[in-house]
């Protein structure tokens, strides 16, 4: 099958599943306010794919689509507005090229930013020098924290009925604090020697607010901050 | 995979004083800071400063274990709690100390010397990034003092 059919059948298939029709009704939201339930593409079809960047093994591709009649109809699927030459532009990554296939991520620019930002990140907590939340692990020999937790609570207070060391609680939590605060330490290590150069070239200029654009020393300041 | 994402973002601000408390919290669940039914979980130094005078003619209650939160109080819980504090605790005076980054553009033409700044930034991410492997080693910590006090108060069925 020609690469470019294949794009027209699977494009519009990206926005009847959830979340990915996010991104297709803002883009309505941007052209007509009128509130729409149901959605169909009619006519003639045309979308082109161009690679903008690869990030470690990951490329990510910039989708122009265009449909020559957008239908928009309402709960009982009345006809309730026709856009002509809709168009909508977005990202797409089908992940780690050399790694295994995963669901391709469909992204407007906010979620790419981030996204972009969590790979990186991510790269940086995933090094072996990088503090892991090894306790919540499963060690045979060695008693996690919350097994041996809960054995401690039913061999010395067997009448504690509290929630500490419900697994279904606590495990999540503790992962979730641990992934929030490793997330930006690590955006801080990625900073760390670009805002000291940025530091060092300010000392020389002659107005304050060059210390004001991402990601300068005193924005880092301020994420260090909200990091503790 | 954006959605619970964003929610672990909001999260973002306090996290690492935050898990502190929490450990603090799991230990006053067994062993209460107060023996009332209004055990409110108190802050990481109430706790330890109360139970090493609590205990302070039980020599055998202040091990090695106990000894590891308690003296981070006057060190490490004490420079994580410098950087917090202004942040959370509206002050009056006219120094913009909450906002770091603010009093850091205020004073930046007035910087004698930016290595003692660089320095300070670069202690500052190793210090977190060091605190962050003491939670994990405190989960465990906080463990080992719930059992040796729990053997001490002849707790053993």
């Amino acid at each position: 099958m020609n690469k470019d059919i294949n794009l027209n059948q699977v494009v519009p298939a990206y926005f009847i599943n959830q979340p990915e029709q996010v991104i297709l009704r803002r883009r309505v939201k941007e052209i007509t306010s009128l509130d729409f339930r149901y959605f169909y593409f009619d006519g003639e079809i045309k979308v082109e794919r161009s690679l903008i960047f690869n990030v470690e093994n990951e490329n990510i591709y910039k989708i122009n689509f265009v449909s020559e009649f957008l239908e928009l109809s309402d709960k009982d699927n009345e006809l309730v507005k026709v856009i002509s030459d809709f168009n909508i532009e977005f990202f797409i990554s089908y992940g780690d090229m050399n790694g295994d296939f995963k669901n391709p991520v469909v992204m407007g620019m906010d979620e790419l930013t981030y996204y972009l930002s969590k790979k990186l990140n991510d790269k940086v907590v995933n090094e072996d020098s990088f503090p892991k939340l090894k306790s919540i692990k499963y060690q045979i020999e060695e008693k996690d924290f919350l097994s041996r937790g809960r054995q401690l609570r039913n061999k010395y207070f067997p009448e504690y009925i509290g929630p500490i060391f419900n697994i279904l609680d606590f495990d999540s939590e503790l992962k979730e604090i641990f992934a929030v605060s490793s997330s930006n330490l690590a955006f801080l290590i990625r900073f760390k020697d670009r805002v000291k150069g940025e530091l060092s070239v300010s000392k020389n200029e002659n107005y304050i607010s060059n210390l004001n654009v991402y990601p300068r020393f005193n924005n880092a300041i301020a994420e260090t901050a909200s990091y503790i | 995979m954006f959605i619970l994402d964003s929610i672990m973002q909001l999260q973002k601000p306090l996290v690492i004083y935050n898990s502190w408390e929490r450990i603090v919290f799991i230990i006053n669940e067994f062993f209460p800071k107060k023996k009332s039914s209004d055990n409110f979980p108190p802050s990481f130094e109430q706790y330890f400063k109360s139970k090493n005078e609590e205990f302070k003619l039980n020599a055998e209650y202040l091990n090695n274990d106990f000894l590891w939160f308690y003296n981070r109080i006057n060190e490490e819980h004490k420079f994580l709690g410098n950087l917090r504090h202004p942040l959370i605790h509206y002050n009056k005076s006219r120094e913009t100390k909450g906002m770091r980054s603010a009093k850091f553009s205020k004073d930046f033409r007035s910087l004698k010397s930016l290595d003692i700044i660089i320095q300070q930034y670069e202690y500052e991410i190793n210090f977190l990034k060091e605190e962050l492997t003491n939670v994990d080693l405190g989960l465990m910590k906080s463990l080992n003092l719930i059992e040796s006090w729990s053997i001490l108060e002849n707790k053993i069925p």
